[in-house]
């Protein structure tokens, strides 16, 4: 096919803005790209995977209807959708709790056992590119780098959605330690992927 | 607030970490026009967006994908000409196989991420250089120069792009608000009229959460049906309004959708001769609607006897 091959070619720019020209082919093949990074994401933050499913359709719709939300001069598409997928998802956890208060899964205990045991998981799908294994171990790897305090801080803000005062009340340790680990771990984070990428850069 | 506490911010922004009026306040500075800072919001964003690239990845299943499709093909407000994708192919794939995040093999792990860490890739360029031969240190830094010539030209054009798609959004959200203005006022006209009606619909077996009204406006001829608590018709699926006389003849009066929170509004004109209207009916059918109903009654009433 002619018109897959000219899509499948296009950088996620291109696919962005024949999104916004309305050709539902670019959103196909957006969505083939980066479904299957997104829908671990959601089904961390959601926990259950029929939740995490209607997540992801929900972002890709809105990824339609509403194109002129991707602003490009504000960052790639990839970081967009993490954007979007991330508060969309956490956004349905709120509700979820607004919905059937002081069930379940929100005291920080629970948390902190889960954010183990996702990390000692590492099933990897058969469909896993090479690249995308390779990625995969080198951003892991850089976490692993990070103490497990400043792994903890940035997880509890990322995956759960909790401030910083948030997140200071609930390990009990002063704000400006809080923000200070947040800060350290992603900037330390950075030095180890800018490493990796101008290593494979010059590869 | 300087423009340094706010870029001392950017980062807890970019994990979540802030509070809302922090995070407000911070894109307000940005809105206000921050290159500095939006700049490095894109360089935070893309940092973060690792995260998740550390989770194993899990493909959806397959009907996630044919919904989506399904669901915007349905929505589709002004459909392009089918002409050929006017999608420029830039980048030549040395194989197209396609990785988890999807980027042609070889050329994508680079410029995936290159916007964002531009900066730090240059400086680790530079610093590498150090120890190399000084003729492949300038060359490399040409190709970083040319690469992020290339980069701003590219985010001077989608800007160009961006601005005509939100002077169209703009526009269109004009009509919208100009058409809701013309229901209201005839909303208005209707609640006024001496000879109304109302019908009460209550929901059927399906659902019985459902409910709605119906203001008949016996002057002008017109219904005005509101509902809610009704789910969503499903795709291929429709809802359509019946009009049932007292000789149980069924015509059909109109079809509908529900919106977002289950509710819908119709307004049709009751046509003349067909008789006593005894019931007013609400099935559920084929996308498009049938003359005659075969779907099952969602919602129903009967008609109060006129004196």
């Amino acid at each position: 096919m002619a018109e897959g091959r000219v899509l499948r070619e296009s950088s996620d720019r291109e696919l962005m803005q024949a999104i916004a020209q309305r050709q539902s082919a670019a959103l196909g093949e957006i969505y083939d790209r980066y479904a299957a990074q997104l829908m671990p994401l959601a089904l961390r933050i959601l926990g259950q995977r029929a939740e995490a499913e209607e997540v992801l359709g929900d972002v890709f719709s809105e990824v339609w209807t509403l194109p002129d939300r991707y602003d490009p001069a504000r960052g790639t598409a990839w970081a967009y959708l993490v954007t979007l997928t991330r508060s969309r998802a956490i956004d349905r956890v709120r509700s979820r709790q607004r919905e059937r208060r002081m069930q379940t899964a929100d005291d920080p205990q629970h948390a902190l056992e889960s954010l183990a045991a996702s990390e000692a998981g590492g099933e990897t799908s058969p469909l896993e590119s090479a690249l995308a294994g390779e990625r995969r171990r080198q951003v892991s790897q850089a976490l692993r780098g990070l103490t497990p305090e400043q792994r903890l801080a940035i997880e509890l803000a990322f995956y759960r959605g909790l401030s910083h005062s948030e997140i200071s009340s609930e390990l009990n340790e002063p704000l400006g330690t809080v923000k200070g680990r947040i800060r350290l771990g992603l900037s330390q984070l950075r030095l180890t992927l800018d490493r990796f990428y101008a290593r494979s850069g010059t590869a | 607030m300087s423009c340094e506490v706010h870029r001392d911010q950017v980062l807890l922004h970019a994990v979540g970490a802030l509070d809302r009026s922090e995070s407000e306040s911070l894109l307000a500075h940005i809105d206000a026009g921050c290159p500095a800072c939006a700049g490095a919001l894109a360089e935070s964003l893309a940092l973060v967006a690792h995260l998740p690239l550390a989770l194993p990845a899990m493909e959806p299943s397959p009907f996630v994908r044919s919904r989506l499709m399904q669901r915007i093909v349905a929505t589709r407000p002004t459909a392009p000409s089918s002409t050929a994708p006017s999608i420029p192919a830039v980048v030549p794939a040395p194989s197209p196989s396609r990785s988890v995040l999807g980027e042609p093999t070889g050329s994508g792990l680079r410029r995936w991420i290159a916007p964002a860490l531009a900066a730090g890739l240059a400086a680790a360029v530079v610093h590498v250089g150090a120890v190399r031969p000084a003729l492949r240190d300038s060359r490399r830094l040409e190709l970083a120069l040319n690469e992020q010539r290339g980069e701003v030209q590219r985010l001077l054009e989608s800007q160009a792009v961006t601005f005509e798609a939100q002077l169209e959004t703009q526009r269109r959200q004009i009509e919208r608000l100009e058409m809701e203005a013309g229901r209201a006022a005839q909303t208005a006209s209707l609640l006024q009229a001496s000879q109304l009606l109302m019908v009460e619909l209550r929901g059927g077996a399906t659902q019985p959460e459902a409910q709605g009204r119906i203001l008949w406006n016996r002057d002008r001829g017109i219904w005005h049906l509101y509902a809610s608590g009704l789910q969503p018709a499903g795709e291929g699926r429709t809802y359509e309004l019946w009009f049932i006389t007292a000789a149980d003849e069924k015509i059909p009066a109109g079809t509908f959708d529900v919106d977002a929170e289950g509710r819908a509004t119709l307004y049709v004109e009751v046509p003349k001769g067909i008789g006593t209207i005894a019931v007013a009916a609400v099935t559920d059918e084929p996308a498009g609607g049938v003359p005659q109903p075969t779907g099952s009654v969602q919602l129903a009433g009967a008609v109060p006897e006129v004196g």
